[in-house]
């Protein structure tokens, strides 16, 4: 079974302020999908220098949601992208679709 | 300190502008998801002292951003890369870098170092400033037409008062027509220290501290916010 996001690590960082880890928890509702689009795009155009750099902007957010296996595909997948291999992708996409999994999973914070 | 946040991602933003708002050594702090929005600030915000710096950014990496900037203030690096390259430690004005995401305690000591560091700066630059110091304790200054000799040890406080500088020892005062700037350079010791734009203190001297004085002999001193935390950090705490 593949391991599980958790939000203990954004729960630690808020250190006890609701409104923050509410803040927090937001932030990464909005963004995850608006970089996983882009990365989804570069990867459309095969620019895989650009797709790196996206990898490695997603793994802020694998970090924070304690995926520490999928820290460590993250890290391979832009080494080997910035190589031109993306032999990691459905691997990589699988943590992506995990994570969007959870965070839909989770009630949007109320403004 | 005054610290400005660069990163693109709001993410990381957010958890820094927590911290640095928490935190009672940083008094401002302003955020950019663009290198070029921040060098545009820096360059008409030049009272800048420290830079989170995201080092991977589209298009303007924190590299570029680092070689562009004519700032002194400085910089501490953020990234998710736990394996990060010491290339960072190339420039002098790196202080520390932080592993997203980044924790609190990790956050604070990394201030702590921007502190000590700039600190040190301002010590190098008050002594290549001074023409000459003979490492004497003797100061001599003109009072009433006369070269009066003062022990600078027994120096208490020294205020700016406009044109003039009252100089409080244990035993006189001394009224001289200079300004801090001038003596402070004169007096150059480890136990001085600026807690006010108008004071210089002796710290060995202190009695006490409550809220935003102290008390010397019997001379309660202001002490200003910005000016708090190198005097906290000076002190001997328990």
């Amino acid at each position: 079974m593949p391991e599980q996001p958790t939000l203990t690590l954004i729960g630690e960082i808020a250190a006890g302020d609701v409104e923050f880890e509410k803040k927090l928890i937001a932030i990464i509702q909005k963004e995850l999908p608006e970089e996983i689009e882009l990365y989804n795009k570069n990867f459309k155009e095969k620019d895989y220098l650009k797709v790196a750099g996206n990898v490695h902007k997603l793994n802020h957010k694998i970090n924070l949601l304690g995926l520490k296996d999928g820290y460590d595909t993250a890290v391979t997948f832009e080494n080997e992208l910035r190589k031109g291999n993306c032999e990691l992708k459905f691997k990589f996409d699988n943590i992506l679709e995990n994570m969007s999994n959870f965070l839909n999973s989770i009630e949007a914070p109320k403004e | 300190m005054n610290c400005i946040i660069v990163d693109d991602e709001e993410l990381a933003r957010a958890i820094i502008v927590q911290y640095a708002t928490n935190d009672s050594n940083i008094l401002d702090s302003k955020e950019f998801s663009s290198g070029i929005d921040a060098i545009k600030y820096l360059n008409t915000h030049p009272k800048v002292d420290l830079i989170f710096l995201d080092i991977h950014m589209p298009g303007f990496d924190g590299f570029d951003f680092i070689q562009t900037i004519s700032s002194k203030a400085k910089i501490i690096l953020t990234t998710s890369d736990k394996n990060f390259a010491i290339k960072a430690f190339e420039y002098d004005s790196i202080v520390d870098y932080l592993v997203k995401p980044i924790t609190v305690d990790r956050f604070e000591k990394a201030v702590q170092k921007a502190i000590l560091k700039k600190t040190s700066d301002q010590k190098k630059e008050v002594n290549s400033d001074v023409v000459e110091h003979s490492g004497k304790d003797d100061l001599f200054v003109n009072v009433d037409r006369k070269l009066t000799k003062i022990d600078i040890p027994s120096i208490q406080v020294i205020e700016a008062k406009g044109d003039y500088i009252l100089i409080k020892t244990e035993q006189k005062n001394y009224t001289v027509h200079s300004t801090l700037k001038k003596i402070e350079k004169r007096i150059h010791r480890d136990y001085f220290i600026k807690v006010h734009r108008s004071f210089i203190i002796n710290i060995k001297e202190i009695v006490d501290i409550k809220d935003n004085t102290l008390l010397i002999s019997k001379h309660v001193v202001p002490i200003s916010r910005s000016n708090r935390p190198e005097l906290m950090q000076r002190l001997n705490l328990l």
